[in-house]
């Protein structure tokens, strides 16, 4: 495979509240470009705190994490923002969509931010998304008025628009019925197949997981099999 | 003499005329009453209400004071010229 | 990091919340409207109590005071000027109440680019006789001209023609008080004693009502060549000259010097009239601290508002900062929602307050003391709008600094993770 884009070295977390538990202990991995990840594992077993972790919100752990071949650690929360605007896009169970903006606003808010390119083209590159998962007729409709699916075809939208080196899932089908989980997925799986995008989803759906290039199974804060 | 005003009407002339007279130039003058040579005077400041002074070590001495104004008093006893004197503190 | 943006979001919270943010608002707009109209209001109070007092005050006034000479003749005599001279029963220099050479200071004084104007003025003593009781009483001989030019005086004749004082020989004005003690009417002519006995008529040609109610009764105005007729002087007999300056502050230096440069006593406005001043800096403050109280209030609520705001929209500050925006950004977002709220909250306000001044201003407000007051005074000061604009913005951005800084330090993943 190519180069790595997310590596993890010797990722040590716990929580002490109320007593001290560690929920992850020394997790040790990297994915290349282009690959199609599934973390699994038990309720509980540290998966999501190793996504939360990944992805640079949490940053109170101990080891290593690598990202595009850059090291996280000791950079300020600005530097950290900037890295998750330009290089992660993000998908949560819930659909956590802006409910005071259109659609279109929601899926163009990441690229204005960047301000990679004048907000016409990120306009352009919205619709773009948008008609690439089918929903480019909701463009116009403000977030509270969509389905839950619409919505996380929406949130998908809104991972791709700044052209992320890594797309970090939680649960993506987890709150949806099996039909629009289905889709969610074939969504992904196109991505991963025609353009090439790098996905990390955490899920508990081992159908979902089963079609992924590769999975990694968590139990207790370790990482079991990969 | 004006009874009422109790004033004095006096007449004066110029000894020596001025170049020029204005119009309602009124003048002001002091009357001699009396001079005294070599009269011993200290400023009012330094008089006790009691008409005594502080001499050096803390010594009060009544004096006989003579004519007087705000500024300074005239001793006619009681201190002599080389005599040091203190300034009350207030 | 483009602004443009960070309003852009902020406007669509804000929106997305009217009711609350036409609140938070309304809070603003109500403080300074309160504020403007409060300060309006007391300072167009303040300046008709300074117009009642001030505005009629020479900034320097030169006299001539009756004094002893502090240079007695004797102490330049040549024979006695190095001997102590004990003078006594020192009597004060003529009776001469005039300043010298009037004409030439009264000139060199319109010269004075510091000077705005000059009236000079005569002061008489004099006994006004009702049948057999006599009434003491004051006549100011004036020049008409100037002191209505400079202390407004024709705005005090209540009745009357002020300029007939010049055309009319032997005229006066009358006090609103002495004329009713008198029972003289315009047209009606009134006898005069001075303090030397003399006797004559004069002819009343209006009133004057400033009030001052003590003034009233006792004062009374002629022309300048009328009393120095009274007082049988010539005509450069004056005892006083008002001057009026561009700047009133500079009275107290101005003062000295023309003590110095004219040799008369002279007082300054300021040394005069501290208390005035006072009062009107007391009922300043007043306005101010209740305008300000006003203003904190409204913060609160705008401070209440957002806190509730940043809780309700925790979900959304955790997405915006999960795709990237800083918590930097998210502070900005939220002081950019306070400034709002307080600039257009703001900027209603003071159009109300404008309004609502406008709105005192047209209530009738009669007084037998001012003559010339019809309605309530207001002061429109752009001041005011000035000040109110800074302190609302300065409040919300206060009120708004700390529920912006919580909403910077919302964790997402707690967020994220709670649900």
């Amino acid at each position: 495979m190519g180069e790595n884009v997310l590596q993890a070295k010797g990722i040590c977390k716990s929580f002490h509240d109320p007593v001290r538990i560690m929920v992850l202990k020394d997790v040790t991995f990297s994915i290349s470009k282009g690959e199609f990840v599934s973390v699994i594992g038990k309720s509980g077993c540290g998966k999501s705190t190793l996504l939360y972790i990944l992805s640079t919100m949490d940053t109170d752990y101990k080891g290593e994490l690598f990202i595009d071949q850059e090291n996280m650690l000791g950079r300020s929360e600005k530097q950290l923002a900037r890295i998750r605007n330009e290089k992660i896009g993000f998908v949560f169970q819930f659909h956590y969509l802006l409910n005071e903006f259109t659609v279109l606003e929601n899926v163009m808010l990441p690229g204005l931010k960047l301000a990679r390119w004048p907000e016409a083209e990120v306009k352009l590159r919205a619709l773009e998304k948008l008609r690439m998962l089918d929903i480019q007729a909701l463009s116009g409709k403000m977030a509270n008025q969509l389905s839950g699916g619409e919505k996380q075809r929406v949130a998908i939208a809104r991972a791709l628009i700044n052209d992320p080196i890594i797309i970090m899932c939680d649960e993506p089908t987890g709150n949806l019925d099996k039909a629009n989980g289905l889709t969610v997925f074939n969504i992904f799986k196109l991505l991963a197949q025609e353009q090439h995008q790098t996905l990390l989803v955490v899920t508990h759906d081992q159908e979902f997981a089963k079609n992924t290039h590769r999975i990694i199974e968590m139990d207790d804060g370790r990482i079991v099999r990969q | 003499m004006n009874e009422q005003t109790r004033s004095f009407t006096v007449k004066a002339a110029f000894i020596a005329k001025p170049e020029t007279l204005y119009p309602g130039l009124s003048v002001e003058a002091n009357i001699v009453i009396q001079s005294k040579e070599m009269a011993l005077t200290i400023p009012r400041s330094y008089l006790l209400p009691d008409s005594t002074v502080h001499l050096s070590k803390g010594v009060i001495r009544k004096v006989k004071v003579g004519l007087a104004d705000y500024q300074k008093v005239e001793i006619l006893d009681g201190l002599n010229k080389d005599d040091v004197i203190y300034k009350p503190v207030q | 990091m483009k602004s443009h943006l960070i309003i852009r979001i902020a406007k669509s919270l804000l929106l997305a919340r009217w009711r609350q943010t036409l609140v938070a608002a309304v809070g603003v707009t109500f403080s300074i409207a309160m504020f403007i109209t409060l300060l309006g209001f007391m300072n167009g109070l303040n300046k008709l109590l300074d117009g009642l007092i001030i505005n009629r005050i020479a900034h320097v006034r030169l006299f001539k005071e009756i004094k002893p000479n502090a240079h007695q003749p004797i102490n330049s005599s040549d024979r006695f000027k190095h001997s102590y001279n004990f003078i006594r029963t020192v009597k004060s220099e003529s009776s001469r109440q005039a300043i010298y050479n009037s004409g030439a200071v009264l000139r060199a004084l319109k010269k004075d680019d510091r000077v705005s104007g000059v009236a000079p003025r005569i002061t008489a003593q004099v006994f006004f006789n009702d049948g057999v009781v006599d009434i003491t009483g004051v006549i100011n001989g004036i020049d008409v001209e100037a002191e209505s030019h400079l202390f407004h005086f024709n705005e005090y004749v209540t009745a009357g023609k002020p300029i007939d004082l010049k055309h009319v020989s032997s005229s006066i004005i009358l006090g609103k008080g002495l004329a009713a003690k008198l029972l003289a009417n315009i047209g009606d002519v009134v006898q005069v004693t001075t303090a030397q006995q003399e006797r004559f008529s004069l002819k009343v040609v209006g009133y004057f009502q400033s009030g001052l109610q003590e003034v009233d009764k006792t004062q009374s105005f002629a022309s300048l060549a009328t009393t120095q007729k009274i007082l049988a002087r010539p005509s450069d007999y004056i005892t006083d000259i008002q001057v009026k300056l561009n700047d009133l502050s500079l009275a107290p230096g101005v003062a000295r010097e023309y003590a110095k440069l004219f040799d008369t006593e002279t007082e300054d406005i300021q040394t005069a009239n501290a208390q005035f001043e006072t009062g009107s800096f007391i009922r300043s403050l007043i306005s101010y601290s209740v305008g300000i109280t006003l203003l904190i209030v409204a913060g609160f609520g705008i401070y209440n508002i957002l806190n509730m705001m940043i809780y309700e929209k925790m979900d959304s500050i955790a997405i915006l900062k999960a795709t990237g925006f800083s918590g930097f950004d998210v502070n900005r977002i939220f002081i950019a929602i306070a400034l709002s709220i307080g600039f257009f909250g703001g900027i209603v306000g003071l159009l109300f307050g404008f309004l609502l001044s406008s709105i005192i201003d047209q209530i009738p407000f009669n007084t037998a003391a001012l003559p010339t007051i019809k309605t309530y005074p207001i002061d429109y000061n752009p001041v005011f709008y000035l000040i109110a604009t800074t302190f609302s913005l300065v409040t919300t951005y206060l009120a708004g600094w700390a529920p912006a800084r919580k909403a910077s330090k919302i964790d997402p993943v707690v967020i994220i993770r709670g649900k």
